[in-house]
C-alpha cells in the first residue's frame, strides 16, 4: 500500500506539475556537462563532425532501463539537432530491445527537423551483447567515423573506462553520466564534466524535450524531500525507541 | 498508428503495476510478463541481425576497419553455427570459449585496469578541486587497504579504517545516489506510463 | 491555300470559316469583332485622330453633364450681359489694361491659352463654356480677340495647339520676324512681306512695323520707341497704357540724348507688352480700367475714346533717380539674360529723365487716382544726378496717339524715389538708357504692379528721409542695394554675433554616465566568450609506462609462485555465513547456483567460488543446478565445472545440471521465482530438466537447500534478492561477488536479507584457508594481487600529486597571462 500512495502522489504532481511547467519556464540551474553539451551540438555541426551517442548496456526489463530510456529522450533531441549535419549521429547500444528503440527514435528526430530522408538505419546499431563485446564494438566509432564528442548516457558499469580512453586517444570531448556507481566514479576520473547521480535524468530538461521532463525535476526534488524526511524521522524514532 | 502503439504501450505498462496491487489482476499480469520475457529473447536475435548488418554495410562500403568487420561476421556466424550444432557443452565450444571469447574479454579487462590507473593518475590534472583530491585520497587508502604486507595486514588501515569507508561513508554515498537514481527511474517510467515519452511508434 | 488559317499554336492550316482548330483545338475564330475604323487600334507613330468631344458628351456621366450645361448657362448669360453693355469705343491706344486678358474665362472650353496658341502659330480654339466649376480657368494675358482662334476646330483640347508634334514652320517663322522686326526695324518696313500667315500677327504690331518703315532715317534704333511708336495698330487695339508710352517717348526723345541699350533689355516686357496688346478685344473691367487712368490722361482724345483719368490728369512723370552702381550692374545682368519679370524690371528700371525735365510733384488731385500713382508722384521728387539719368529715355510707342500725347512727358520726368538713387550711381554703373526705354512707367503699371510697388513706395518713403544716405551696401544680404534703411540705435549689430561652440557642454558627472552607458550599450552588442573547454592532451608515454610496469610488476609472482605476501586473518562475519552454509547443507541436496558475471571477471570470480564450492562438493556431495541471465553464464558454468571443480568430475544430468539462460532480466528473474518449471523446462542438451536426478521432485524455489548467485554486479545480486524473497522463503542465500560489488551488496546482509557475502579474491582467499587451501587460486593470486594494489596505491599517489603540481603551474601561467 505505500508503493501504492508512493506511485500515486508522484504520478498526480508530475500530471499537475507539467501543466504548470506549460506557462511558466523552467528555471535550472547550471550544469556544466550540459553546457558543454550545448556548444558541443553547434560546433559538431558547424566543424561537418558526428556526434557519437551511446546508451549502454542497459536492460529495458529491469532498473537499468531508466537511464537508457533518458537516454534516448536526450538522443531524440540531439538527432533532431544535428539532423541537417554532413554527418549524422551515430548512437550505439549494448542491448537488442533498446536497439530497436533507438532506431525509432533516430526516426522520430529526422521526422521531426522534416528531414526524414536523411535517416539510415545503421547508424543505430548494436555493438555488443556484453559489456565489455558492447564497448569494443563502440570504441572503434570514435577512431573511424570522425567523431568530435562522445555523449554516453545509461546504464555503464567499469568499461565506460574503455570507451573514455578511446575518446582520449582521438582528442574528443566526452561527456558522460550513468546510473551504475562504478560507471560513475570511472567517468568522474576520466572525463572533465561527469554527470553523477540523478543528473542524467536531467538531460531532458536541460535539451528542453517538453514540460515534463522539467516537471520530473520538480517531482523528483519534492520526493526526495520526503525521502530524507523518512530517514532522518525514521533514524531518529529507532533512536528514541518509537519504532 | 502510432495512436495504436501509444495506446497498446499505455495499456500494457498499467496492467502490469496494477497486478502488484490489485491480485485479480495477477494472471493478467502473469501473461503480459511471459509476453515481454518471450519478446526480449526473440529481440536478441533482433540484436544479432543488426549487428550483422551494421558490419556488412560496412564491408561493402570498404570502410576503414571493415576488416575487423569481416572477422566478427565470421566468428559470429561460426560461433551460432557449431553453438546450434555441436551444444555448449561440447569441447569445441569449450575450445572456443576458452581460447577467443575469455581471453578476449580477459584482455580488455587488463585493459580497463591500465585505463583507470591513467585516468586516476591524471585525474588531479583534469580538476585540481577538493572533490578530486578527496577522491584519490579514498582510493589509495582502499587500494592500501585492500593489500597485505608480508607481515600481514595493514595495520588500522586494513582492519578499520577500510571497512569504515567502505561501509560508511561511501556507501552512505552511494545510497543517497541510488534514492536519486531510483526517483529518476520512477518519473522515467510514470512519463513512459502516460505517454509524455514515447520512444517508441516514432514522433 | 492562300485562305488557310494558320493555327497559332500548332502552325496547321485551317479552313477559314473554322472556329477552333482540328488539330488541337485552339481557337481560331477571336472573340470579339474586329477593330476597325473608330475602334481600330494605334498604330505606333500614328497621330491620335482628333475627336470632337461634344461627341462625346453621350457618355459622360449624367454629373458632369448637368455641371457642364450649368456651366453653359452662365456663360450665355454672362455673353448675354456683355452685349447689352454699350460698347466702349477703344482707342488704338486704349487705356486697355495690359492684362485684360488675365481674366478667367468663363465657359472657355479651351484650355490652352491664346498667348501659348500665338507663340506656336497654332491657332487656338473656340472659347466654349466650361462644363464644371472647378475646371481650370486660365488665364490669357489679353483680350479674346487679340488670339487668332480657329473656329472649325472642335477639339477642345488644352494643348490642342500644342498638339502637332511637327513644327509649322510658317507659324515659328511669324514668331521669329516679330521678334526679329523689334531689332530691326528696317524688316519692319515690309509688312508685305511677311508669310502669308501674317495675318495670325496682331495688327498693332503690324502697324508698328509699319511705322517704323515710315520713321526718318537717322533716328536712332530705338526699338522700343518704335515699338511705341511706328505700330500702325489702329486705336481700338492698342491698349491706352501704351498710347500714352508713346507718347510720352517721342517727348523725351526729343529732349534726351538716345543712349539706349540693346533692345534685347526690352524685349521680354515689349513681347508681354505686345501679348498684351493683341488683346483689346476683352472688355476691362471696371477695376482694371481705374488703373490706366493715368494712360488716359496722356492720350489725346483723337478717337472720342474715353479717355482714363489718370492719363486725363497731369500725370507727374516717374522722377528721376541715381541708379546704384550696383544697381546698375544688376541691369545689366537682367538685360543679358533677359529677365521677363516685369515687375522685377520695372522695379530695376524707371523712366529715365533729365534735370531739365524735373518736374515738382503735384499731388493727385483726381480722386480717382491710385495710390500707387501718388507713390510714383512722390518719388518723382528724385532727380537724377547721373547723366545718364538724363538719358533719353523714349517709351514704347504703341500707337499714334500716344506719341502725341503731352502728358507722357510727365510719365517719364517724375522719376520714383528708388529709381532716384539708382540713377545717382557712377554713370559706368548705370545702365544705359535702352534700358529704359522698353520699361513701363511706373505711371502706366497696372494693379497687379501697383500691388508690388507699394512696397517700394514704401521704402522709397522712407529713403527720401535720407536723402544724404546713398551708400550702396557692401556686404550683408542686401549688398548690392542702395537706399537700405539705416540701422536705428537698437537694431544694428554693435558687434560680432557672439559665437557659440559646436560642442555639448557637459559636466564631469554627465561624461562619466555617459561612458557608463555607452559601456553598458557596448556590452549589449559585445559577443559574451564563452569559456573554452580545454582538452587534456593524451600521454601515450605515460599509458605505455603503466603498462610495462603493471605488466612487469605482476607477471613475476605469479611465474615465480611467491608467497611473499600473507593471506588474510581475519574471517569477516559475511565471510562467516557462507562458510557456515556451506558446511550445513544436506547431503546431496539440490542447489541452485546462478551465473551472473561476464567472462572479462572469470578470473576473479572463479577464485573467488572456486573455495566455497570446493569446499561444499567435498563435504555435502550437492546437485547443482545452474542458471544464467546471460547469455555467456551457461559457457562460463561448463567451464567452472571442467576448471576449478575438474577433480570432483561432476556429470551433467547426473551431479550438475545446466539450464542455460534464463531471458528476461528481472521478469526472467521473477517468472521463474513463481513457476521455474514453466520458465525453464529444458536444460542446455533440450532435454526435460525437473525429471532429471538434480531436479527431482523439485518445483518451486522453496524445496532447494541453498541459493547461491555469483555475481560481478551488484544490481544482478539485489535482482536475486529482492525477486525470489517471496518464492524461497528460508532457503540459505549466499551471494559470491567482486570486490567492486561487494559494499553494495553488504547491506542486505547486515539486514540479513542473505546469509552469507564473498567478497571477491578477499573472501576467496579466507575461504581457502578454512578449506586447506584447496583449490589454492586464491593463494597463487595473492601475491601478484598484493603487488598490483601497493603498486596501483603508489602510482595514483605519486602520479596525482606529480599531475596536481603540473596542473596548478599550467593555471598560474595561464593566470599571468590573463
Amino acid at each position: 500500500m505505500t508503493s501504492l500512495v508512493i506511485l500515486s502522489l508522484s504520478g498526480a504532481l508530475l500530471l499537475g506539475i507539467t501543466l504548470w511547467k506549460r506557462k511558466s519556464p523552467a528555471m535550472l540551474r547550471e550544469i556544466p556537462a550540459f553546457t558543454r553539451l550545448y556548444r558541443t551540438l553547434g560546433l559538431s555541426v558547424e566543424d561537418g563532425t558526428r556526434l557519437h551517442v551511446s546508451l549502454g548496456s542497459g536492460s529495458l526489463l529491469d532498473t537499468s532501463g531508466g537511464s537508457a530510456l533518458a537516454g534516448l529522450a536526450m538522443l531524440r533531441i540531439i538527432a533532431e539537432r544535428t539532423s541537417d549535419s554532413d554527418k549524422p549521429v551515430v548512437a550505439s547500444v549494448g542491448n537488442p530491445p533498446f536497439g530497436l528503440l533507438m532506431q525509432d527514435t533516430l526516426q522520430a528526430g529526422y521526422q521531426a527537423a522534416g528531414a526524414d530522408e536523411l535517416y539510415i538505419p545503421t547508424m543505430g546499431r548494436v555493438t555488443g551483447l556484453t559489456p565489455f563485446g558492447y564497448a569494443a564494438g563502440a570504441m572503434h566509432i570514435s577512431k573511424n567515423e570522425e567523431v568530435s564528442a562522445n555523449i554516453l548516457v545509461g546504464h555503464f558499469s567499469s568499461e565506460v573506462a574503455l570507451l573514455a580512453e578511446a575518446s582520449d586517444r582521438e582528442n574528443e570531448i566526452m561527456i558522460g553520466a550513468s546510473d551504475n556507481l562504478t560507471g560513475q566514479a570511472v567517468l568522474f576520473a576520466s572525463t572533465q564534466d561527469a554527470l553523477i547521480g540523478e543528473e542524467l535524468f536531467a538531460a531532458g530538461a536541460y535539451l528542453n524535450a517538453g514540460a515534463s521532463h522539467t516537471a520530473s525535476l520538480t517531482v523528483q526534488d519534492i520526493l526526495r524531500w520526503l525521502v530524507i524526511a523518512a530517514l532522518l524521522g525514521g533514524a531518529f524514532a529507532k533512536f528514541a525507541g518509537i519504532i | 498508428m502510432r495512436v495504436l502503439t501509444t495506446v497498446i504501450a499505455i495499456a500494457a505498462g498499467a496492467l502490469i503495476l496494477a497486478g502488484y496491487f490489485f491480485p485479480a489482476l495477477a494472471d493478467v499480469q502473469t501473461l503480459l510478463l511471459n509476453w515481454a520475457i518471450i519478446l526480449a529473447g526473440v529481440v536478441v536475435l533482433v540484436g544479432i541481425s543488426n549487428l550483422i548488418s551494421v558490419h556488412t554495410d560496412k564491408i561493402s562500403r570498404r570502410e576503414k576497419g571493415s576488416a575487423y568487420s569481416a572477422l566478427l561476421v565470421i566468428g559470429l556466424v561460426a560461433t551460432l553455427s557449431f553453438g546450434m550444432i555441436l551444444r555448449p557443452h561440447h569441447s569445441t565450444m569449450k575450445i572456443v570459449m576458452n581460447g577467443i571469447i575469455i581471453p578476449a574479454e580477459a584482455s580488455l579487462m587488463g585493459v580497463l585496469t591500465i585505463s583507470l590507473l591513467y585516468a586516476a593518475i591524471r585525474l588531479l590534472r583534469r580538476r585540481a578541486d577538493l572533490m578530486g583530491i578527496i577522491f584519490l585520497s579514498t582510493a589509495a587508502l582502499l587500494l592500501l587497504g585492500s593489500a597485505t604486507l608480508p607481515l600481514g595486514d595493514i595495520p588500522l588501515i586494513g582492519t578499520l579504517l577500510r571497512p569504515w569507508v567502505t561501509q560508511i561513508l561511501a556507501l552512505g554515498g552511494a545510497r543517497g545516489i541510488l534514492i536519486g537514481v531510483a526517483l529518476g527511474t520512477l518519473m522515467t517510467g510514470l512519463r513512459v506510463l502516460f505517454g509524455a515519452d514515447r520512444p517508441y511508434g516514432g514522433n | 491555300m492562300s485562305d488557310m488559317i494558320k493555327c497559332p499554336s500548332c502552325a496547321e492550316n485551317n479552313l477559314p470559316d473554322q472556329e477552333f482548330c482540328q488539330y488541337c483545338q485552339t481557337r481560331l475564330q477571336p472573340l470579339t469583332d474586329p477593330l476597325d475604323g473608330a475602334d481600330a487600334p494605334i498604330k505606333p507613330g500614328q497621330a491620335p485622330t482628333k475627336i470632337n468631344t461634344a461627341e462625346l458628351e453621350p457618355i459622360l456621366p449624367q454629373w458632369l453633364r448637368d455641371a457642364r450645361d450649368s456651366a453653359r448657362k452662365d456663360d450665355q448669360q454672362a455673353a448675354q450681359q456683355n452685349l447689352q453693355q454699350p460698347s466702349q469705343p477703344k482707342p488704338a491706344s486704349s487705356a486697355k489694361d495690359p492684362l485684360a486678358g488675365l481674366q478667367s474665362q468663363a465657359g472657355d472650353e479651351e484650355d490652352m491659352p491664346d498667348r501659348l496658341a500665338s507663340i506656336t502659330g497654332v491657332t487656338s480654339k473656340p472659347i466654349k463654356s466650361r462644363t464644371e466649376s472647378f475646371a481650370v480657368r486660365w488665364v490669357e494675358l489679353g483680350g479674346k480677340d487679340d488670339f487668332a482662334k480657329d473656329e472649325s476646330d472642335g477639339s477642345s483640347s488644352d494643348l490642342a495647339g500644342l498638339k502637332s508634334s511637327e513644327p509649322q514652320p510658317d507659324e515659328n517663322n511669324e514668331v521669329r520676324d516679330w521678334f526679329r522686326n523689334l531689332g530691326n526695324p528696317e524688316q519692319a518696313q515690309q509688312p508685305e512681306q511677311s508669310d502669308s500667315t501674317d495675318s495670325d500677327l496682331p495688327d498693332w504690331l503690324t502697324q508698328m512695323a509699319t511705322k517704323e518703315n515710315l520713321q526718318p532715317e537717322g533716328t536712332p534704333p530705338d526699338d522700343s520707341a518704335d515699338v511705341l511708336d511706328n505700330s500702325p495698330v489702329p486705336s481700338s487695339d492698342v491698349p491706352d497704357w501704351l498710347r500714352v508710352l508713346g507718347s510720352q517717348n517721342e517727348k523725351s526723345k526729343s529732349a534726351d540724348s538716345a543712349d539706349h541699350s540693346e533692345s534685347s533689355v526690352g524685349e521680354p516686357p515689349a513681347g508681354i507688352m505686345s501679348e498684351e496688346a493683341e488683346s483689346p478685344s476683352d472688355s476691362p473691367k471696371p477695376d482694371q480700367d481705374k488703373s490706366f487712368e493715368w494712360l488716359k490722361s496722356t492720350v489725346p482724345a483723337t478717337s472720342g475714346e474715353e479717355i482714363p483719368d489718370w492719363l486725363s490728369n497731369d500725370a507727374a512723370v516717374p522722377p528721376t533717380f541715381t541708379a546704384a552702381e550696383d544697381e546698375s550692374a544688376e541691369l545689366k545682368d537682367a538685360q543679358s539674360n533677359g529677365i521677363s519679370d516685369r515687375s522685377e524690371t520695372v522695379a530695376l528700371q524707371s523712366p529715365i529723365h533729365t534735370e531739365s525735365e524735373e518736374k515738382s510733384i503735384e499731388p493727385a488731385q483726381d480722386a480717382d487716382t491710385l495710390g500707387w500713382l501718388n507713390t510714383f508722384q512722390a518719388v518723382s521728387a528724385y532727380q537724377p544726378e547721373n547723366s545718364l539719368a538724363q538719358a533719353d529715355f523714349t517709351p514704347l510707342d504703341f500707337a499714334e496717339d500716344f506719341q502725341a500725347s503731352d502728358n507722357m512727358d510727365g510719365l517719364f520726368t517724375d522719376i520714383p524715389d528708388e529709381l532716384m538713387s539708382a540713377l545717382e550711381a557712377p554713370p559706368s554703373s548705370l545702365p544705359t538708357a535702352d534700358a529704359y526705354s522698353e520699361t513701363i512707367a511706373p505711371d502706366d503699371q497696372t494693379s497687379w504692379v501697383e500691388a508690388m510697388r507699394s512696397v517700394d513706395s514704401g521704402i522709397s518713403k522712407l529713403s527720401s528721409n535720407f536723402p544724404a544716405d546713398q551708400t550702396v551696401e557692401s556686404s550683408g544680404v542686401l549688398a548690392g542695394l542702395s537706399g537700405v534703411l539705416p540701422s536705428g540705435p537698437g537694431f544694428a549689430q554693435m558687434s560680432r554675433p557672439k559665437a557659440y561652440s559646436t560642442k555639448l557642454q557637459v559636466s564631469d558627472e554627465q561624461q562619466a554616465q555617459a561612458a557608463l552607458l555607452e559601456q553598458i550599450l557596448a556590452a549589449e552588442t559585445a559577443p559574451v566568450p564563452i569559456a573554452s573547454f580545454s582538452v587534456l592532451r593524451t600521454s601515450h608515454s605515460l599509458r605505455w609506462f603503466l603498462a610495462f610496469i603493471v605488466f612487469v610488476m605482476i607477471t613475476i609472482p605469479l611465474f615465480m609462485r611467491t608467497q611473499m605476501f600473507s593471506l588474510p586473518v581475519g574471517v569477516p562475519m559475511d565471510v562467516n555465513g557462507a562458510l557456515q552454509v556451506a558446511q550445513t547443507i544436506p547431503e546431496s541436496a539440490p542447489v541452485l547456483v546462478a551465473f551472473d558475471y561476464e567472462p572479462a571477471r572469470v578470473g576473479e570470480m572463479e577464485a573467488a567460488a572456486a573455495p566455497m564450492f570446493d569446499q561444499m562438493i567435498l563435504l555435502r556431495h550437492p546437485h547443482l543446478t545452474f542458471i544464467s541471465t546471460n547469455e555467456t553464464g551457461a559457457i562460463l558454468v561448463e567451464r567452472f565445472i571442467s576448471g576449478p571443480l575438474a577433480v570432483h568430475n561432476y556429470q551433467s544430468g547426473i551431479q550438475y545440471l545446466n539450464l542455460g539462460y534464463l531471458p528476461g532480466g528481472q521478469m526472467g528473474i521473477r517468472a521463474f521465482a513463481q513457476n521455474p518449471r514453466v520458465t525453464a523446462p529444458f536444460d542446455m542438451s533440450f532435454s526435460s530438466a525437473w525429471d532429471s536426478i538434480p531436479l527431482a521432485g523439485i518445483s518451486s524455489l522453496s524445496q532447494f537447500a541453498a541459493l547461491i548467485v555469483i555475481t560481478d554486479d551488484a544490481e544482478a545480486a539485489r535482482t536475486w534478492i529482492e525477486q525470489t524473497e517471496s518464492a524461497r522463503g528460508a532457503v540459505p542465500f549466499v551471494v559470491i561477488s567482486s570486490a567492486q560489488s561487494a559494499p553494495m551488496i553488504q547491506p542486505y546482509y547486515e539486514s540479513q536479507q542473505i546469509s552469507g557475502l564473498v567478497p571477491g579474491l578477499y573472501g576467496g582467499a579466507l575461504f581457502e584457508q578454512y578449506n586447506a587451501g584447496r583449490p589454492g587460486s586464491a593463494r597463487s593470486y595473492w601475491d601478484a594481487y598484493s603487488l598490483g594494489m601497493l603498486l596501483a596505491m603508489a602510482l595514483v599517489l605519486g602520479g596525482g600529486l606529480w599531475n596536481l603540481a603540473l596542473g596548478l603551474r599550467e593555471r598560474v601561467a595561464a593566470w599571468e597571462t590573463q
